[in-house]
């Protein structure tokens, strides 16, 4: 992960003098990014806020600070911030999801697609900042301080924010028949 | 159950990654901004290329504070606690007094009808610029939780509003290990917590450039008071003489920027407060930048953000029985009615007409409030959770 984290700032440095470097931030990253907010708002907006993380990373690139985080903390802050402006969007999305199969695969069960949508009901009913913090660690694959970083928060709010939210979707499912648990981030 | 780990890959699955054809206009979009920039189209951020910030992060935080008289008597509570927030029959938004503005045209460039707020730049208050404790903070400023001060500070006042404070930092702060000076731990609590302790989505910053110059969009809101709300552009460019905020075509305001920075007190547009189909059509506020010669620099669009998006903070309630001093005889057939408002200090932030002997009630958040009416002025304290009742009766001395 350190390596990963190298190259990435390695990459960001070198697109300084040389703006075709940041290309390599752009293919190591797009693909999680658009994940990420596809989820929160769709993949409708996805596109567009995807090619806006970019072109802020892109534009703010000297302002960014690594002992701040990592860069993929970077970029999944600024692509937070955009769903933070579209905040509307997000909500539509979380609840629409909840209310379809979400674009499941066909060959899903309806075992898996009940699953899907008693888990995406369940973040819907989620605080925002609870979810953000949910869906930055779930979706994103972000770990504890990357979070923090990603997010302007403490770490340890990060933590209590996300035992918060854990509880409250384990109730909620819990209401909703039962589910598989695993995956914590690295801390 | 176990509830020690959570799976998300239920929900991962769902959400593809990009298509081929969505990656490919992705990786377009983003060709063109290298090239851009590689063949000069993109001017360079001047002067942060210029001076040793250039790689410091720009984060423009804005923090409001309420620092005179008007909220002295609870000094232990969070300033921002003493916002107020709407109530359940607060009045609308159409009742509250604007921002106070002076009109003038001196200076003005032709096509700008608005009117001139009154936008000034006040002295940093005390207890941010204390430098014992800024060093505090910068001693530690590898830990997340300390604010890493980057610049200075900058102190406004927008429309007579509270001080509020702009800065180019890089800000990571946060209460638990930063210093303990009330004022500071207020500060970091909102920039932590944000208004009414619902994160800090509350401040949105929109980037924009003017004149290839990087400025910053951000929104107080529900500031100073409950359907208000303070527009920041910082980070202007030295030629920007003036600019203007306007919604829906029309300029309804503008100010010379101080510093660098504008700032707009206004009202925030009913429809953004609407339900989705409401919001997501309401245009955006937009602000524009002039320079001496009246030539518009630049125009952006300022925030929308809604209510619901920073949420609310508990609040208590001031109601009571309101009555007209009427004479000795009410003429058949007329209605008395007696209008109560509710101030935070000079600042009127609501106000209701009630029947005469009808009750009015405000829902605010904790502090201390004046209510005016016929009567004059009085002085109440709201608590979380707690009602306070003020009547005002008809007086012995009124026949």
């Amino acid at each position: 992960m350190a390596q990963v984290d190298d190259s990435d700032e390695a990459a960001l440095a070198a697109s300084l003098a040389e703006p075709p470097s940041f290309a390599a931030l752009f293919e190591r990253h797009v693909d999680g990014v658009y994940r990420y907010l596809s989820f929160r708002v769709g993949q409708d907006m996805a596109e567009d806020l995807t090619a806006e993380t970019f072109a802020r990373a892109f534009a703010g690139r000297r302002r960014y600070q690594a002992e701040r985080g990592s860069v993929k903390a970077w970029l999944y802050g600024i692509a937070t911030n955009l769903v933070r402006e579209n905040r509307r969007c997000e909500r539509r999305r979380v609840k629409a999801l909840a209310l379809t199969d979400g674009g499941a695969p066909a060959t899903d069960s309806a075992t898996q697609v009940a699953e899907r949508l008693r888990l995406a009901a369940a973040l819907a009913s989620l605080k925002p900042e609870w979810r953000s913090v949910v869906l930055v660690i779930g979706v994103g694959g972000l770990n504890y301080e990357e979070t923090a970083a990603a997010l302007h928060i403490p770490i340890g709010t990060v933590r209590s924010r996300y035992s918060r939210a854990r509880t409250q979707l384990i109730t909620s499912l819990a209401d909703s028949g039962e589910h598989n648990v695993t995956g914590d981030p690295v801390s | 159950m176990t509830d020690s780990q959570l799976d998300f890959s239920a929900l991962t699955d769902v959400i593809p990654g990009p298509t081929p054809e969505v990656r490919e206009r992705l990786t377009a979009r983003l060709q063109t901004l290298i090239e851009s920039e590689q063949q000069g189209h993109v001017e360079p951020r001047g002067r942060w290329q210029r001076v040793p910030w250039t790689h410091r992060a720009l984060v423009v935080a804005v923090a409001a504070a309420i620092l005179v008289v008007f909220f002295v008597p609870l000094p232990h509570v969070s300033l921002f606690k003493n916002l107020v927030s709407p109530g359940s029959r607060l009045t609308t938004p159409t009742s509250v007094v604007p921002a106070t503005v002076t009109p003038t045209s001196q200076g003005l460039p032709r096509d700008v009808t608005g009117v001139e707020q009154s936008f000034r730049a006040v002295p940093v208050p005390s207890w941010f610029v204390n430098t014992e404790e800024k060093a505090a903070i910068q001693r530690q400023p590898g830990q997340m939780g300390c604010l890493t001060m980057v610049g200075q500070p900058l102190a406004f006042s927008v429309g007579n509003s509270p001080t509020f404070i702009v800065w180019n930092g890089s800000l990571t702060a946060f209460k638990p290990v930063c210093p303990s000076h009330p004022h500071i731990a207020t500060y970091l609590e909102y920039e932590g917590n944000g208004l009414a302790g619902t994160g800090y989505d509350g401040v949105s910053g929109s980037p924009g450039t003017v004149e290839g110059t990087a400025t910053t969009l951000l929104l107080i809101p529900d500031w100073p008071a409950a359907g208000r709300q303070v527009y920041v552009w910082a980070d202007l460019p030295s030629d920007v003489a003036y600019v203007t905020y306007s919604y829906e075509g029309r300029d309804l305001t503008w100010v010379r920027p101080q510093r660098g920075v504008a700032a707009f007190l206004v009202p925030r547009p009913a429809v953004f407060d609407g339900s989705y189909a409401v919001w997501y059509t309401a245009p955006f506020p937009l602000v524009t930048a002039y320079n001496a010669d009246g030539v518009q620099l630049a125009r952006e669009k300022a925030p929308r953000v809604d209510g619901d998006d920073f949420g609310r903070s508990p609040s208590g309630v001031v109601t009571g029985v309101a009555s007209v001093c009427h004479g000795p005889r009410v003429p058949a057939g007329e209605v008395l009615h007696v209008k109560v408002s509710l101030y935070s200090g000079s600042i009127l932030l609501a106000s209701e007409s009630v029947r005469s002997g009808a009750k009015y009630r405000f829902s605010v958040i904790p502090g201390s409030y004046r209510l005016t009416g016929w009567w004059g002025s009085r002085t109440v304290t709201i608590r979380a959770g707690h009602i306070v009742v003020a009547n005002f009766m008809i007086p012995k001395t009124c026949i």
